[in-house]
């Protein structure tokens, strides 16, 4: 693989629940057109990870540079202007229609008027949800509802697009939908950072794959390398993190 | 497992789970407390407590501060219908002209009804002789001073109380001035020649002695005729006041018994020896009652407080939802998405104030829209008082569910302790309840509209400033909590 400019360096991340430690010390890049992966168990630290990222939690420690540049999103709006947050929950509205919610997360998020149909109409081609525009979501299956979630983070063409668990609940159709999209986006040169705990989501999408554990980053490399790391080149994803995470259940 | 198995399973899983929300279990439990409560406190002062009748304020202007006019003053002050209220000059001196400063305070909205308390007119010769056979079988009975009654006409249910009572005190005083023309005026009605009519008002003499005779018969000290010196120490009349005290819970049920009590009254009135004014404000519509303006005012005042803080749940619901995660993940700063619910809460209020006021003066024809400007005026400070508190509510709220709760529960004490449901106007509340009532944004909402439909105060004057005044420190006040509480509540980390 081609080695691409690093978009978002983060060092020694730090964030706290009250006395609990959700994350600790996590360090890690990511390159201009890739698909990084945050791998974990439940409580592992992944979403509060991007909750920092995406400038929800604010008190946190460590440094963040984009593009080279100090970035505080959770200070500055502009920082937030570079992201594009596809949360797990389905964070649209169901009384509005599938155009209204893009076009009201468009306008929050500066998409100039005059661009704005064409914005509109791109994203809801994109969401394979152009015949269903005027249609409000409140109709719409739970796999289109998530690929409108998913287009809804989308609409202002972000440099980099944070996705929390974006398949949970989805039908394979839709999996696979939402699949390509994300295909189609890095290759357009969009970076993506992608949470998940499904090992095969992330074998097949992710370039990179950080393993998070008990709120620190435990290994991080492509598929290969973190095989290597345990002495088992033949090893699947899911081998690679029991052997690293071990196999005590979570209920974190 | 069968049906009832199962349900039984879910049931209980419910119950506890019910019974671990503290919050939610206490408010379940606190607001039917509080609603009984407050609404048995303040029906039992709005109905007179143990008393049987509510009390109706009486303002009396002394003109004369005679010792004649004293007694009435007193025999006023024992009535248990009444409650009195003297009114003098700023420097404690008797009023000269009581007509003027009666008629300022009923147009203002300050006072109901106002009794002045003057000199007797001296009689011209054609009345001398009617009038002095009556008054002469009672010794000095034309000191008697003159009573005028200025009065708020639409305040109808309150005029009845006090007519009754005046009646009643004036026939203990005047009973055989009251018969003697009640008897005449029948007379005249049923076309009697006047001759006649005057030769009856002869015999009546001996009839209205007797007839004052009886109505005194419990008072010994009263049962002489007095002089207008007469000694004013207090006599009871629990005997005479019983038996009126019935009246006038029939009277005021019109119709009840089937007797036009309208007519009654109306006759009453011709035959009583008062002076009767009415004072409207003159923008005021005749037909409107205060029970009307009252209703409207006060449904309105509550529902749009429902309606504002239904709608500050939005906020809520948006975190529930987690669309509150992504909008804070926008280039946006946080405290806009709070201004945002204000707005929207503004804006609702604006449309619902809008149909409820159209609709208003479509049914009740309540003159709404006679002084455009004062109704924007308050209507808009209502609007952003009612917001603050819906917005406030969300606010401290941890779930939706939490906020309905809390909100029933406030909004229903403040609309009974405000005003919104009965005239507090007619209740005898005690200095501690009174205080409370004002401490209300309720009550100064419910001021400021019952100034403008009621007693036809623009919104510059200064009850209804005192009245916005108020409402906008409540606005400001729960803006700056709402602020610090979602700062603290929804923005923390």
């Amino acid at each position: 693989m081609t080695q691409l400019g690093e978009l978002l360096s983060i060092q020694q991340l730090r964030y706290s629940f009250g006395s609990r430690v959700a994350v600790k010390d996590v360090s890690l890049n990511v390159r201009q057109g890739e698909v990084f992966g945050l791998l974990g168990a439940n409580g592992a630290g992944k979403t509060t990870t991007i909750s920092c990222i995406a400038g929800l939690l604010k008190d946190w420690t460590g440094r963040m540079l984009f593009n080279g540049q100090q970035f505080a999103p959770a200070v500055h709006a502009h920082d937030r202007l570079q992201l594009g947050y596809v949360p797990q929950e389905l964070a649209i509205y169901p009384n509005l229609t599938a155009e209204e919610n893009l076009k009201f997360f468009a306008k929050l998020s500066r998409v100039p008027s005059s661009e704005m149909k064409q914005v509109v109409a791109s994203n809801l081609e994109l969401a394979g949800l152009s015949d269903r525009r005027r249609d409000l979501v409140a109709t719409f299956s739970g796999g289109m509802q998530r690929r409108l979630n998913l287009a809804c983070g989308l609409v202002h063409s972000p440099a980099l697009i944070l996705l929390d668990e974006p398949t949970v609940g989805v039908d394979p159709q839709s999996r696979n939908h939402i699949f390509e999209t994300l295909m189609r986006l890095r290759a357009q040169g969009h970076s993506l950072i992608y949470t998940t705990h499904y090992m095969e989501e992330a074998q097949r999408l992710c370039d990179r794959i950080a393993i998070m554990h008990d709120g620190t980053i435990v290994a991080v490399g492509t598929h290969e390398e973190l095989a290597l790391s345990i002495g088992d080149r033949q090893a699947n994803l899911e081998q690679v993190f029991l052997q690293l995470t071990g196999r005590s259940l979570r209920d974190e | 497992m069968n049906t009832i198995a199962a349900a039984w399973v879910l049931a209980l899983k419910d119950l506890k789970c019910f019974v671990r929300d503290r919050t939610a279990l206490m408010l379940s439990i606190l607001v039917p407390i509080a609603l009984v409560t407050v609404f048995g406190w303040i029906m039992a002062y709005a109905f007179g407590g143990s008393g049987g009748m509510p009390k109706v304020t009486l303002h009396i202007i002394d003109e004369i501060q005679s010792p004649a006019g004293e007694k009435l003053i007193k025999r006023l002050e024992k009535h248990e219908m009444l409650r009195v209220k003297r009114v003098a000059a700023k420097d404690g001196q008797s009023i000269s002209d009581g007509s003027a400063a009666a008629e300022k305070l009923v147009r203002e909205g300050d006072a109901n009804h106002v009794l002045i308390v003057r000199k007797p007119k001296p009689t011209d010769a054609s009345e001398e002789s009617n009038v002095t056979a009556a008054s002469t079988a009672v010794g000095n009975r034309q000191a008697y001073p003159e009573q005028v009654l200025v009065r708020d006409p639409g305040r109808q249910m309150e005029d009845r109380i006090v007519q009754l009572a005046l009646m009643q005190v004036t026939i203990q005083e005047q009973g055989d001035t009251v018969f003697a023309n009640g008897v005449e005026k029948l007379l005249q009605k049923e076309g009697m020649a006047e001759e006649n009519i005057k030769s009856i008002r002869g015999w009546m003499t001996d009839i209205s002695s007797t007839f004052t005779e009886f109505f005194n018969a419990d008072e010994p000290t009263e049962q002489t005729p007095t002089t207008v010196d007469g000694d004013l120490s207090e006599t009871p009349e629990k005997t005479q006041s019983q038996s009126l005290e019935q009246l006038p819970t029939e009277a005021i049920e019109e119709d009840a018994s089937g007797m036009d009590l309208n007519g009654l009254f109306e006759f009453a009135r011709e035959v009583m020896p008062m002076e009767t004014i009415d004072v409207a404000p003159p923008g005021r519509k005749q037909q409107v009652t205060y029970q009307q303006a009252q209703s409207v005012c006060g449904m309105t005042v509550m529902m749009l407080l429902f309606a504002l803080t239904n709608c500050g749940s939005v906020l809520l619901s948006e975190r529930e939802n987690g669309t509150l995660r992504r909008l804070f993940a926008q280039p946006i700063s946080r405290n806009s998405i709070l201004l945002g619910k204000f707005m929207f809460v503004f804006a609702v209020g604006v449309l619902q104030m809008t149909v409820l006021f159209c609709y208003g003066e479509w049914m009740f024809q309540v003159g709404l829209f006679r002084d455009l400007p004062s109704l924007i005026v308050i209507s808009v400070t209502w609007i952003a008082a009612a917001g603050a508190f819906g917005v406030f509510l969300a606010a401290i709220s941890r779930s939706a569910r939490q906020a309905e709760s809390l909100a029933s529960l406030l909004i229903l004490m403040m609309a009974a302790l405000g005003g919104c449901w009965f005239p507090l106007q007619m209740m005898n509340l005690p200095p501690l309840l009174d205080t409370v009532c004002k401490s209300t944004m309720t009550y100064w909402a419910m001021t400021g509209y019952q100034g403008m439909l009621w007693s036809q105060l623009p919104w510059y004057s200064t009850n209804t400033l005192i009245a916005l005044g108020w409402q906008w420190a409540w606005c400001f006040g729960l803006t700056i909590l709402a602020v610090f509480f979602y700062r603290r509540n929804y923005c923390r980390g």
